[in-house]
């Protein structure tokens, strides 16, 4: 188990390709780190560079104390679970699990411990002589995982190791992992698409954009209090929404939101599920017409047009939406301290109301 | 009275077109160049005169190719009338009914207007069988810039020759082709041995006598002893070093000439008397003759007719003088223009005291044996007695007596039972599957699956069952005789070769085992090799590999085998050369096993890698990256990744090409052939070219040489059985 450190990172394939462009990041031992960002933002570059797949132009690497930006894979002590799973189509699940001890040169009696255990672990014991091609994704999956167990590296990498499966065994494989985690307690970084995956895995999110990072912190620090335009509309589902407004006065919304000493143009933010159908005058109103309406059971999703260009979406109650149908014309409002406030040229948060 | 004369017009008419028809006749030649000219001229004059009566047609036709097509077209109708070729294949010609001998008349006629020793050769049993033309020897070609005078005897040239020779320089006194059986014979008659074969009471040549074996001494001694004369000399290093001034005199016959440099000043003479024996140097003369065809369209007044034309006094001058031929006609000789050409009258004088190459059919075995005893003497692996020995025993060997003729009976009822299991079996598993019921209802498939079903029965299972059936037959001089399985007897039990002699089965199916897999072996190892280095710059460097892969590949694999071979000369060979910048002594490439295997295998190498390289870039490309970054984190090094997980993965695609590149490495032929040749002694010879050998240098003994091919077949298909079996196994 070991801290990973990044510092000043860059990653690039040439002049115009630059990947990751200085990368700052400390990953604590022990931590569940996962790592979040549209595609092609370089989230996987980062883990191969961590993994030694890819060298770096700039910047260091460390993990605990040793700086490995120079050593092959094959010396810095790291495991890592490919999305494809990258099972070796010709060996056994025994031998695929054990390969990473053999190359070692280890007892073979230690192996045959480490791979019985492991499998265990996973419940896996009964595979263990089939290849890959006979198996499941899920199966697959497991496996994949075992590999990187059994060498009880001291940081493992985690590429998008669920998004092959169906959202049932991704549930499944999702607390196992939380479990696994607990057990080993073994520092992982973890990349991921799932919104879901993220918030209830991680015990730090990192966001990447265009091989920046956007924002690090807890879950509930990103969703409450997310850095940027960037960050808060990636964070949570549906994403929230973003109203550009010219403040009158120092103030928005007629009035409701006061604007902490600027007077220049904003972006306030509010979460689809911080509105609500007005049922008396004041406060924050928005005017909309009815587009779509879609029921999740408990809530529904209302996507409304507030004029020809801006559309905003609501997530209400159930029993609220229901009276709702396409075409018609409704008052929503916020409560005025869930409106997060970005600045309109940067896009950054602007430091909160008093 | 009207339509009487006017009927009598027309028939006169009609026969005076009759008559008026020329009778056709067609020569086949196989001249080049100023000789081809010169015989189209006189064929035109001859045209010319005979208008109505006689109309040649000439027909050039490859040299190589020449006696073979005349044996198999001649009796079947679609050979020339006549044809002019060298006489060395009259014996069996005539013996077989070939060719037509020239009556009695013409026999004394011609006989008074020739060169005796022309009409020499021309005689087979008590007749002659063809009208002489032209001859070539041998002779000494010298340097009148280097040297004043040739040498009159064999001492004086070993004295103008070591005074001349610096080996440092690359400079030579002497140079001819030594290895050659046919170089050697004007020593063998010089110290007065040969072949026995000009005298009609033997059909066994004479090659172990110790005059032969002295003249084999005295070869050895001028290159091996003095090094006075270049080993390894080809016809085309003896005409460069003579045109560079490197060497004074060399053994050649009238073809240098046209190597020659116009303005090269040099000189032709008889070659010189022996001293040990005060016999002269008799070289072989090859004599060419116009022979007319036994079926042909025509009488044979008409295609001697042309013959006697070329054989004129006015066509010999025209031949000697424009064709620069040393023609046959006596009378030639006596017109000024060709009096005063030194170099056709030294080539006259030479003739008279040349030897008539004997025009049996032994003659022609006799160079197989005599080049190896030769071969052997001249790298110093066995004493002259002792080789000519063994000549004498393969000799005797390669023209064995065909086996006792078998009756076909119970080989015909074998096979027809065969037949019946055969068809029978089909035929139960074509119901069992209902093969016929569906093809009557969907016959399209099928139509479509014809031309190619048509294709393999034309291309490969005719071939294929003609080739099985004619290995169970002996063939001498255009003679079958069914032998049943004796071919394979003869050759599976090698009674007549110990297991070292590499004229034994075993021997040769061990060089050909060894052979394919150190080939393959070799292929597999670098395309590989090179298809990991090549296979990240697969895009990038496209270009370049596709160039290296093209240069093996587009030129013909002869051409190939001839360059390599010539840079496996000892002497002037790059591979030597380079061998020296590293101080390392020259190497007689050809003159032990090991070196001669390893440059066939070198040849076969560079020929043979584009393939697997090209399939292995393939296969990679297949293999996904991701494996191998799972391998590098998991903690494999770079041949570990390659050993546990590219190779299992390549092997599929791989598997096939290994067999296939096994199959082509084993029937390699060309490299065989074009490269060491067999040398030392046959030694790296491998099946295939083991039955050419019998098929085509050994009295045309194409059954057992069809055997040898059955076998081979035999071995391939084991062998391929056995590694479906093994790829089945493990895949
Ligand atoms: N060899 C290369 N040369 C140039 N650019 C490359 C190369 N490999 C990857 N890239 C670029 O690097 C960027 C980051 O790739 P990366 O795989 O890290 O994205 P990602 O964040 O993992 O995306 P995804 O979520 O789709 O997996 C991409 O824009 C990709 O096009
Ligand atoms: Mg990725």
């Amino acid at each position: 188990m070991a801290t990973v450190t990044f510092e000043k990172v860059v990653k690039r394939y040439s002049e115009q390709a630059v990947i990751l462009k200085g990368i700052d990041l400390e990953v604590r031992d022990g931590e569940f780190l996962v790592l979040v960002g549209p595609s092609g933002c370089g989230k996987s570059t980062l883990l191969r560079t961590l993994a030694g797949l890819e060298r770096i132009e700039e910047g260091a690497i460390r993990i605990g104390d040793r700086p490995v930006g120079d050593l092959p894979p094959k010396d810095r002590d790291i495991a890592m679970v490919f999305q494809s799973y990258a099972l070796y189509p010709h060996m056994t699940v025994r031998e695929n699990m054990a390969f990473g001890l053999t190359v070692r040169r280890m007892p073979a009696a230690e192996i045959t411990r480490r791979v019985d255990e492991a499998a265990a672990l996973l419940g896996i014991t009964h595979l263990l002589d089939r290849l890959p091609k006979e198996m499941s994704g899920g199966q697959r999956q497991r496996v994949a995982m075992g590999r990187a167990i059994v060498r009880s590296p001291q940081v493992f990498l985690f590429d998008e190791p669920l998004s092959n499966l169906d959202a049932a065994l991704r549930t499944q494989m999702r607390i196992e992992l939380k479990h696994l985690h607990r057990r080993l307690g073994a520092t992982i970084i973890y990349v991921t698409h799932d919104q879901i995956e993220a918030m209830t895995l991680a015990d730090r999110i990192v966001v990447l954009d265009k091989g920046i990072i956007q924002q690090i912190g807890t879950p509930a620090e990103l969703y409450d209090r997310p850095a940027n335009t960037f960050v808060a509309r990636f964070i949570g589902t549906p994403a929230m929404n973003l109203l550009d407004l010219e403040p009158q006065d120092g103030a928005i919304f007629g009035g409701a939101v006061r604007l902490p000493g600027t007077t220049r143009r904003v972006v306030a933010g509010i979460r689809p599920s911080d509105l609500a159908v007005a049922t008396a005058p004041g406060g924050i109103r928005l005017d909309g017409t009815v587009d779509l309406v879609e029921a999740l059971g408990a809530t529904a999703v209302a996507h409304l047009r507030l004029d020809a260009d801006r559309r905003i979406t609501a997530e209400l109650p159930a029993a609220a939406a229901r009276g709702l149908a396409a075409g018609a014309t409704v008052t929503l409002t916020a409560v005025s301290d869930r409106v997060h406030l970005f600045d309109g040229e940067t896009g950054l948060r602007i430091a909160d109301r008093a | 009275m009207k339509r009487l004369s006017l009927f009598t017009l027309l028939l006169f008419l009609c026969i005076a077109t009759l008559e008026a028809a020329p009778r056709q006749i067609t020569v086949w030649h196989s001249y080049r160049g100023a000789e081809e000219t010169a015989i189209n001229g006189l064929a035109e004059e001859f045209n010319a005169l005979h208008r109505d009566d006689i109309r040649v047609t000439l027909l050039a036709v490859p040299y190589d190719a020449f006696a073979n097509k005349i044996t198999s077209a001649v009796p079947r109708g679609n050979g020339p009338d006549a044809f002019i070729y060298a006489h060395e294949r009259i014996g069996d010609w005539a013996a077989s009914g070939i060719i037509e001998p020239l009556g009695p008349y013409y026999t004394e006629h011609i006989g008074t207007r020739m060169l005796p020793v022309t009409i020499e050769a021309m005689r087979s049993g008590d007749k002659l069988w063809g009208i002489p033309l032209a001859f070539k020897s041998l002779v000494l070609f010298y340097r009148t810039d280097l040297m004043d005078a040739p040498p009159g005897t064999t001492d004086e040239l070993l004295a103008v020759a070591e005074r001349f020779t610096d080996r440092a320089a690359n400079r030579y006194g002497i140079a001819f082709e030594a290895a050659s059986a046919y170089f050697a014979a004007p020593f063998l008659t010089g110290f007065g041995g040969g072949f026995c074969l000009d005298e009609a009471a033997s059909d066994t040549p004479c090659l172990d006598t110790p005059e032969n074996a002295a003249a084999l001494s005295f070869i050895a001694d001028i290159v091996r002893e003095r090094k006075v004369a270049p080993d390894e000399a080809t016809g085309a290093l003896v005409t460069h070093l003579f045109a560079e001034g490197r060497v004074p005199m060399v053994i050649s016959g009238p073809w240098l000439m046209g190597e020659l440099p116009a303005d090269l000043p040099y000189a032709v003479a008889t070659l010189p008397v022996v001293s040990a024996t005060g016999l002269p140097m008799r070289p072989l003369l090859t004599v060419e003759a116009y022979i007319i065809a036994k079926h042909r369209r025509t009488d044979i007044a008409a295609a001697r007719a042309f013959g006697e034309f070329l054989s004129s006094e006015a066509s010999a001058r025209q031949r000697a003088l424009a064709g620069r031929q040393s023609v046959a006609t006596l009378f030639a000789y006596d017109s000024p223009a060709v009096r005063n050409d030194a170099t056709l009258m030294l080539f006259k004088r030479q003739a008279e005291q040349a030897l008539p190459m004997s025009n049996r059919p032994a003659m022609r075995m006799v160079w197989e044996p005599l080049a190896t005893a030769l071969r052997k003497v001249l790298r110093g692996a066995d004493t002259p007695q002792h080789a000519l020995a063994e000549a004498g025993r393969h000799y005797a060997l390669f023209t064995r007596p065909p086996a006792k003729a078998q009756s076909p009976a119970i080989f015909l009822a074998t096979l027809l039972a065969l037949a019946v299991v055969g068809f029978g079996y089909l035929w139960w598993r074509f119901r069992r599957e209902r093969v016929i019921a569906t093809m009557r209802r969907e016959p399209t498939p099928y139509l479509y699956l014809l031309p190619a079903a048509l294709s393999m029965f034309i291309l490969v299972f005719i071939p294929f069952t003609v080739g099985t059936a004619v290995s169970f037959f002996a063939h001498r001089a255009g003679e079958w005789r069914f032998v049943g399985l004796a071919n394979f007897v003869s050759i599976l039990s090698s009674q007549d070769f110990p297991v070292t002699d590499p004229l034994n089965f075993y021997f040769t199916l061990a060089v050909t085992v060894g052979w394919t897999a150190v080939n393959v072996a070799l292929h597999v190892g670098i395309g590989l090799a090179l298809a990991m280095l090549l296979r990240d710059q697969w895009l990038k460097l496209r270009g370049v590999y596709r160039i290296l892969l093209i240069v093996p590949w587009a030129v013909p694999n002869y051409i190939t085998a001839l360059i390599w071979k010539g840079m496996f000369n000892r002497q002037f060979g790059a591979v030597n050369g380079l061998l020296d910048l590293f101080g390392v002594e020259p190497v007689s490439w050809f003159s032990s096993f090991w070196t001669a295997f390893a440059a066939n295998v070198a040849t076969n190498t560079w020929l043979g890698f584009p393939f697997m390289m090209v399939t292995a870039l393939g296969a990679l490309q297949a293999v996904p990256r991701e494996l191998e970054d799972a391998a590098a984190v998991d903690g494999a090094g770079a041949w570990d990744r390659f050993r546990h997980v590219i190779l299992p993965l390549l092997r599929p695609a791989l598997l096939p090409a290994v067999i296939l590149g096994s199959v082509w490495t084993f029937n390699m032929f060309n490299i065989i052939f074009l490269v060491s040749g067999g040398d030392p002694d046959g030694a790296t010879d491998i099946l295939i070219s083991e039955a050419y050998k019998w098929a085509f240098q050994r009295q045309e003994q194409y059954g057992y040489a069809a055997a040898y091919a059955t076998l081979i077949f035999i071995v391939l298909l084991l062998y391929s059985k056995f590694t479906e079996r093994r790829a089945g196994g493990t895949a």
